[in-house]
């Protein structure tokens, strides 16, 4: 810093010893001119006079700034005019400066933004302290380690009998309404121990943390997370002490979580308030002991010189020691306590968030070095351009610091346009990229690109290295004598190998990273080439939803069915709305839909083979309208189908098929039963990304019953977006056999579905400020779930794609066209012994080609090879290389390239001999 | 042409210059007029040379400069002799009187003298 002000004073005196100095000589000259002029000399003649005997100003002025000690300034002395030079040429060499500029913009724009997208998804901190300190209680269990399932008791004799850990504490995770001033939402809350707080090393930013007191007191205190608190309450200091409803029940609100801490979840479940342990508003159920409620995550921080082996060995010894004592005879999950401890914050879906993160980051390095080389290319192919001119030079008495300063002039003057270019594509990113995409209905993944200075700091190192070293390589290593070598400046020289080796090496490479690129793209085709000619069966453009969990809010049957009728009462009375239903579930994307089991009436449901298992969607009339399934036969629901009347489904016409065939379904009857949840479960990335939801329970006692086919609706996807595999029941929703456990309100709009909402949600806020809002959103946005990533992440590849692509040919191009270049001479030679303009342009297409070809051939590979690992790690269903691949991703390539080496072959071709070798 | 080179013997001009503004503070070009005073126009140098050798005076110290007006209302820098200046004049007219006395003394010897 001192330095840094002292240069800054020494640019100032600087700069006023110059104008003192000429002030002073010119006065001298002024005074011997008017001297002169006394003695009778003409004014102009004076002036001549004087200033001849003045003798050699500049000389003078150098010597004064010698003898001032303003010497070791002179280094720089003239760097202006470098730099005015050096622009004058880049603006020479528009179509250089342009590349050379765009390949910086690129490779540090887009890659800072990148890269800042995905640290800030996968690899921001957890707001934990010392994380590797921290552990979790798992228990094994076929073969997988499970967090959580420890009974109250079990975590109290733990606590006491343990001795690897500093501090031991417990956390049970739930859904709960939190009624923020705005609305009402179902939030992922933990109900958490005293020493919660100090045992993550987390602080809070405003007000304090639940203490032991809390959790002794059972006071109804609420943390809130920082993302909360500043989206809901718009970051308001003041909120310590007010009044926060949580599950329909006054809490105070304790303090504020510090910034980025998201509890013991993964950060796609981020939690959002916490509550002490004694103040979780379930009810229990009265029909399980102490011992046999396993609710709780225990988490401990491990105590000093402690390891994780050991610790697990211990937890091991206390479990066995437990079993013994109160074993268990049955239970939802592992049986036995086979404990262990695991690092704290290392769950699957983090692993999985974590390696996708890392493969991503690779991905954005490799577009870093395709812009790197890029630039190394086109400032080599400049530098040896440049050979003659530098020879000469050097020859004639111009100082090996004066030649590479001019190129260092030139090399800042890009670098600073540069940034300045990567700073508009980065803020446009960011523009663009200030996104939420949705994962599941409750989960977001939010991209906030932000300015990270450290990958800033490697990406403008990389760049400027690149620039710098491969711009005054060529420079430097002609510069390195003073005599002028005859290869260089006699001009048959430049006809012998040209120096494009290096060149094509780096296009080789470049050409392998794009076709790796593009190959990774084709990753999500089959998704991307259904999405386009896919339909759902849901017109799902003009609709907007929201869900309701009555389940987690623990609601009863009665009071989740009025509301549920009185928010498609609100929502009917709203102008925007054209159609609006309520149902317990969506045939596709919400994953709470209730699930039953189907059969023909001639055989039991029991019976194997008979039975089909449908996804029930029990809903109000107009569902068919609003969600625009059209009725093939029969008709849909109407008044006519109340609580009291005969039991009506409606199939839907694949169902009906399974189950009657080709005789008419419509009039006839099926055996319709409540069954169990989920039986859709297939191992994909985007399986493994969603966390399972909650199911509800189903009664045991639930009957069989008879109902009239009264309609066949038309066939739409089920469970996810583009998944036909399963059966679909619509019933009335008067009718629905089951408990109201999850509710969704469904409006079709002409308008904007963005608009309706919002129109959703003040309907169910208008209706009863305690009924939580799960999640929400437009149709494609709530129900496309997992297809919306995969086609975000396959775009993505595909524009890194697309952006190596277009620098790589860019690069080509530079290259081809600099060898034409140089190689016009050779050509001349040539074309005077009976060359063809023909041959001239095969050998340069050719030339062009080559490094194209071996860079594809290694692209084909590595992006094989990235597909066998996408394989092996994330996606076993796919294939690795499909035929059409090998086709279509060369062709693009094939074309660009063809492009890029066209143009500098026919300028080849179409040169004079005879003004080629006049120069030889 | 090294601006140094003025045909005089080394020093010498330093020191005609410290004589010159120790007769009364003077501008450069005022320096200058009184130097061929002083050496009745037997000196002749380019008039340019004159300032590095102030600027070099200035920096080490033996002479004093700061702007003001001079006698026509034009702004100037003025140099004078600082401390340390008088002390080098004295002691280096001294020494060039020595030397003039020793070296003619010397060149005046004639052979029956040694």
């Amino acid at each position: 810093m001192r330095a840094l002000f002292a240069a800054f004073r020494a640019l100032l005196t600087r700069a006023r010893f110059e104008r003192e100095m000429r002030e002073e000589l010119t006065q001298h000259v002024q005074r011997r001119a008017d001297d002169l002029v006394a003695a009778g000399l003409s004014r102009p003649d004076a002036h001549r006079q004087a200033r001849i005997e003045f003798g050699a100003v500049e000389a003078y002025k150098e010597a004064c700034r010698d003898a001032s000690g303003f010497a070791p300034l002179r280094v720089l002395h003239g760097f202006g005019a470098d730099l005015k030079l050096a622009l004058r040429r880049l603006v020479a060499t528009p179509v250089f400066t342009l590349f050379a500029i765009l390949s910086l913009a690129v490779g540090l724009g887009v890659t800072t933004a990148a890269y800042s997208v995905v640290a800030n998804l996968f690899f921001a901190p957890s707001g934990t302290a010392d994380e590797d300190r921290v552990v979790v209680l798992v228990t094994r269990w076929e073969g997988n380690l499970v967090s959580g399932g420890i009974s109250r008791p079990d975590y109290e004799d733990v606590r006491a009998a343990q001795t690897s850990f500093s501090s031991v504490t417990a956390s049970a995770g739930l859904d709960v309404s939190v009624a923020t001033p705005t609305t009402t939402e179902l939030m992922h809350a933990e109900a958490v121990d005293g020493n919660y707080f100090d045992t993550l090393g987390s602080r809070p930013v405003v007000g304090r943390a639940i203490d032991p007191q809390d959790v002794a007191g059972r006071h109804d205190v609420v943390v809130l997370s920082h993302a909360l608190w500043s989206l809901r309450f718009g970051a308001d200091t003041s909120i310590v002490g007010q009044r926060v409803d949580v599950a329909g029940r006054p809490f105070e609100v304790a303090g504020v979580a510090a910034e980025g801490f998201y509890g013991r979840e993964d950060r796609l479940t981020a939690t959002r308030v916490w509550i002490p342990l004694t103040a979780d508003p379930r009810k229990r159920s009265s029909a399980l002991t102490e011992r046999d409620r396993q609710r709780l995550v225990v988490i401990g921080r491990l105590a000093e010189g402690r390891t994780i082996e050991a610790a697990s060995a211990e937890l091991a010894a206390l479990g066995a020691g437990l079993d013994a004592a109160y074993p268990r005879a049955k239970a939802v999950g592992p049986v036995q306590r086979d404990w262990a401890a695991r690092q704290f914050n290392h769950s699957d879906s983090d692993d999985i968030l974590r390696s996708f993160g890392l493969a991503f980051v690779a991905l954005v390095a490799l577009v870093l070095v395709v812009a790197c080389t890029n630039l190394a290319n086109l400032v080599l192919a400049r530098g040896t351009s440049r050979r003659q001119e530098l020879a000469v030079r050097r020859a004639i008495g111009a100082s090996r610091w004066r030649l590479v300063r001019e190129q260092c002039a030139e090399s800042l003057l890009l670098a600073v346009a540069g940034s300045a270019a990567a700073w508009l594509v980065f803020s446009g990113l960011r523009a663009a990229l200030d996104i939420d995409v949705p994962l599941t209905s409750k989960m977001l993944i939010s991209f906030r690109p932000e300015l990270d200075f450290g990958v800033v700091a490697v990406a403008g190192g990389a760049m400027l290295l690149s620039l710098v070293v491969f711009g005054l390589e060529p420079a430097l290593r002609l510069t390195r004598n003073r005599q002028l070598r005859p290869d260089l400046a006699s001009a048959a020289g430049a006809a012998g190998i040209p120096q494009g080796k290096r060149q094509r090496r780096l296009v080789r490479w470049q050409v392998a990273i794009c076709t790796s690129f593009f190959i990774l793209a084709t990753l999500s085709e089959k998704y991307i080439l259904a999405e386009a000619r896919h339909d759902s069966g849901v017109e799902l453009d003009h609709i907007a939803l929201a869900t309701m969990n009555f389940w987690a809010q623990q609601w009863d049957d009665e009071r989740a069915a009025r509301a549920l009728g009185r928010v498609l009462e609100e929502l009917e009375k709203d102008p925007q709305v054209q159609s609006a239903a309520v149902a317990t579930g969506v045939p596709f994307g919400a994953s709470n839909a209730p699930r039953f089991t189907i059969a023909t009436t001639d055989r039991p449901i029991t019976e194997r083979g008979a039975a089909h298992y449908a996804l029930g969607v029990a809903a109000t009339p107009r569902i068919f309208q609003t969600l625009g399934v059209p009725i093939l036969r029969g008709r849909g629901f109407d008044d006519r189908d109340a609580a009291g009347a005969r039991p009506v489904v409606v199939l839907g016409a694949q169902t009906a098929r399974r189950l009657f065939g080709t005789i008419e379904a419509v009039g006839r009857e099926i055996q319709v039963k409540p069954s169990g949840s989920d039986g859709l479960r297939r191992r994909t990335v985007a399986r493994k990304l969603a966390l399972q939801a909650p199911s509800a329970p189903v009664p045991a006692d639930a009957e069989v019953q008879i109902a009239t086919v009264v309609g066949v609706a038309g066939d739409t996807d089920i469970g996810q977006l583009f998944s036909r595999r399963g059966d679909l029941v619509y019933l009335p929703l008067a009718q629905q056999p089951t408990t109201v456990s999850f509710g969704i309100a469904i409006v079709r709009t002409a308008g904007s579905p963005y608009v309706a909402v919002r129109v959703v949600r003040d309907a169910i806020r208008r209706v009863d400020p305690e009924l939580a809002v799960e999640s929400s959103g437009t149709g494609l946005g709530a129900l496309g779930g997992p297809t919306v990533f995969l086609r975000t992440s396959s775009l993505m590849a595909m524009v890194l794609g697309a952006l190596t692509l277009l620098l790589t040919m860019v690069g080509l191009y530079g290259v081809q066209s600099h060898e034409v270049a140089e190689r016009t001479r050779e050509f001349g030679v040539r074309m005077s012994f009976g060359a063809t303009a023909q041959q001239i342009r095969a050998l340069v297409l050719k030339d062009g080609y080559r490094p194209v070809l071996q860079g594809l051939a290694i692209g084909l590979f590595l992006g094989f090879l990235g597909r066998g690992l996408v394989r092996a790690f994330w996606w076993d269903g796919m294939s690795v290389a499909d035929l059409w691949m090998v086709v279509a991703v060369p062709l693009p390539l094939l074309l660009a390239a063809f492009c890029a080496c066209y143009f500098p072959a026919s300028r080849a071709s179409r040169v004079d001999p005879n003004a080629a070798l006049r120069h030889l | 042409m090294h601006p140094d080179s003025t045909g005089i013997l080394p020093g010498t001009l330093d020191l005609l210059i410290l004589k010159a503004v120790s007769l009364g503070q003077r501008h450069g070009y005022g320096v200058l007029l009184r130097v061929q005073q002083m050496t009745q126009g037997a000196l002749q140098v380019e008039q340019g040379a004159l300032y590095p050798a102030l600027y070099r005076l200035e920096r080490q110290g033996l002479l004093d400069a700061e702007w003001g007006t001079s006698e026509n209302n034009r702004k100037a820098k003025f140099y004078r002799l600082t401390p340390a200046g008088r002390k080098r004049l004295r002691e280096q007219t001294d020494g060039w009187n020595r030397m003039v006395g020793i070296m003619g003394t010397a060149l005046n010897t004639r052979a029956g003298e040694v």
